[in-house]
């Protein structure tokens, strides 16, 4: 299957900083990717240059087969939803809707309706006076509205109560369901989104630290607890992501799945095992990569 | 093509900024300077308030960039069809601007004898010289020049951030002052109101064209490198 | 998020196991149908491919099998042979674990056959 983006090699450089640094990665198609870091990582310049928002200072990249920029067959199949999307001025959500009906599509103006009732939205009102969970909520109606082939959010839930979260996540499972498509959700608050992910890529510093099936990722790790000493004992030989020191005793988080026996043996020692989450392994991993640097040294 | 009228219709949702407001501007100059002229015992009173509407498309043409402009592209339109768009808005626009003025002139000088209190507002010696085709297409290259003018400002701001516009701004600024030193030392500020004097308004906006073609030539180049 | 998902394992595994548990409790009678990959999805707000993944593991081993066009259905006999899987788990799982937490607490095998016996009379 052709894929629906493709970055090879992409840098996106500031002068000497470097916000994004050699990218490369696949998007296939029908699938939800969860684009996961730090706030400044690069997600958001990653997105930007897959919409050609932004130019990528050197690198390949390109969507549905073709460069991006100025290209309305690309573009046209993208729906790209920001966390702080400004509207003009004198903008209601009616203008959003009636416009976005011209751009994209396979815009469906029923579903639009039925979202605007279910985020209990007014229609009349500018946007620029609504609430940040409303203002979120325009973005997701768009977003979903849009069917577009390739869509993107970015933190798209910011000021949304829990009930709204809900609703978005319950149409987009939903509506993905009936009209499969690409799917990209940015976000920092990983737990949040982590169960709709089939496929996950987290940056940091501008650079790929994992590009993984989600369900590879759940279990991946471990965590071991007990006296320092047993600890360190038993992780001889075994990829450490963290250590946290409690005073005589230690905790660690371990790459890779524990078997059966090991885990018997470490028992008896009086070791205790937990399980990892994928939040709890992605934050290991982008706080623990400059330790590990330096203990490699 | 299909998407160049997306673009026209993202401006025309916003009537505010396009219609209502330079309406009311215009609309408001008109009372003020109408009670005034109808207060002073003079017989006439020549006023310059139709520069108010002028002066808001100028300014349109700045604010556009800024209020469209990145939330076009983050709407997937591509830079060529907004400028596209954005450019037919404007000429619209001026055209309908133009045909009111020119309307508002007739009403003026044919109907109400200036507004029963000799107010010169609309129809102006000089500017509404010519036949009814001369003055419209006067008032039109005037408006559309003056949304260019902006525009290409809010393209450059766009394009060149703060900073650049700060560089253009003492750019201009010394340009101007040189300018006008040089043409001081040479004594040619008569000759320059000599060649302004001897053409009509018509002939004056018809020198307008290359301006407005260079205008949007630069406007268009600096998009086209825009990013959010 | 939502139902008692754990994140912290494979998500396909627990559908498969919940699937499992309705099977062993009736819930899911032999020749019943099965929710579908999507109606997984919604109900646990998770990904639909991998309720598929959950649902497509238990066709392999023959809990479940498909009907073209109709759906996922409970197998023959599934039921008596996951019984018979869980209780050889139920050994592994809770008699040895068991034994191992009674030891550390100096509990003897006399006092614990009478707690089973206790647990049992329970209602």
């Amino acid at each position: 299957m052709n894929p629906i983006a493709e970055l090879k090699q992409v840098t996106k450089a500031y002068g000497n900083f470097k916000a994004v640094n050699e990218v490369s990665f696949v998007l296939e198609p029908d699938k939800i990717y969860g684009l996961l870091g730090r706030n400044g990582a690069g997600k958001t310049t990653i997105m930007h240059m897959l919409t050609a928002q932004l130019f990528a200072t050197s690198g390949e990249l390109t969507v549905f087969g073709e460069a991006p920029y100025e290209n309305n067959r690309v573009l046209s199949q993208i729906c790209f939803i920001k966390e702080s999307q400004k509207y003009p001025d004198n903008y209601s959500l009616l203008d959003v809707l009636e416009l976005s009906a011209s751009l994209f599509p396979n815009w469906d103006r029923t579903y639009a309706n039925t979202l605007v009732q279910d985020f209990q939205l007014p229609l009349k009102r500018k946007i620029k006076k609504m609430s940040r969970g409303m203002h979120s909520s325009v973005g997701i109606i768009v977003g979903l509205a849009s069917r577009a082939p390739l869509t993107i959010f970015d933190e798209p839930y910011l000021g949304l109560d829990a009930v709204a979260r809900n609703l978005f996540y319950g149409h987009l499972l939903e509506d993905y369901a009936e009209h499969p498509r690409t799917v990209v959700l940015s976000s920092h608050l990983i737990d949040e989104v982590s169960q709709l992910l089939e496929h996950v890529i987290v940056i940091d510093k501008g650079t790929i630290l994992i590009n993984e099936d989600a369900e590879l990722l759940r279990g991946r790790a471990f965590t071991v607890a007990g006296s320092a000493a047993e600890v360190e004992s038993f992780l001889i030989g075994k990829t450490v992501i963290s250590r946290d020191p409690f005073g005589a005793l230690l905790s660690a988080t371990v790459d890779g799945t524990l078997r059966a026996e090991d885990r018997k043996q470490a028992m008896a020692k009086g070791l205790e095992f937990g399980s990892v989450s994928l939040q709890q392994l992605i934050i290991h991993l982008t706080n623990g990569k400059t330790e590990r640097k330096a203990a490699d040294l | 093509m299909n998407r160049t009228l997306s673009v026209i219709k993202l401006h025309q949702r916003d009537r505010f900024s396009w219609i209502f407001i330079p309406l009311i501007i215009l609309g408001s100059s008109f009372i003020v300077n109408w009670l005034t002229s109808m207060m002073i015992s003079e017989d006439s009173m020549y006023t310059g308030g139709i520069a108010s509407l002028l002066v808001y498309i100028f300014g349109l043409g700045i604010i556009v960039v800024a209020q469209t402009f990145p939330f076009a592209i983050s709407f997937s339109i591509s830079r060529i069809n907004y400028f596209t768009g954005t450019i037919v808005m404007a000429l619209l626009v001026s055209f309908g601007s133009a045909l009111l003025l020119l309307l508002m002139s007739i009403i003026e000088n044919q109907l109400t004898n200036h507004w029963w209190s000799g107010l010169y507002f609309f129809h102006l010696p000089y500017l509404n010289d010519g036949n009814l085709l001369v003055q419209l297409l006067t008032l039109f290259l005037f408006t559309v020049h003056l949304f260019l003018w902006g525009f290409v400002f809010g393209s450059f701001y766009r394009k060149f951030k703060k900073s650049g516009m700060l560089i253009l701004f003492l750019a201009s600024g010394l340009g101007l002052t040189l300018g006008s030193y040089i043409i001081t030392q040479n004594q040619w500020w008569l000759d320059i109101w000599k060649w302004i004097t001897q053409h009509t308004a018509f002939g004056l906006s018809l020198w307008l064209i290359p301006f407005i073609l260079l205008n949007a030539l630069l406007s268009f180049l600096m998009l086209r490198r825009s990013t959010i | 998020m939502s139902i008692s998902i754990d994140d912290s394992r494979p998500i396909f595994m627990q559908i498969a196991e919940r699937i499992k548990d309705d099977i062993i409790q009736g819930l899911l009678p032999e020749e019943s149908q099965v929710p579908s990959k999507n109606q997984f999805a919604a109900f646990y707000q998770i990904n639909p491919a991998t309720a598929a993944k959950g649902v497509n593991q238990l066709v392999d081993q023959g809990i479940l099998y498909k009907k073209r066009g109709i759906g996922m259905f409970v197998a023959t006999g599934s039921r008596t042979l996951l019984m018979e899987k869980r209780r050889e788990q139920f050994f592994e799982q809770y008699v040895v674990t068991m034994m191992h937490e009674a030891e550390k607490l100096g509990i003897t095998a006399e006092q614990l056959s009478d707690m089973i016996r206790r647990g049992g009379a329970k209602p």
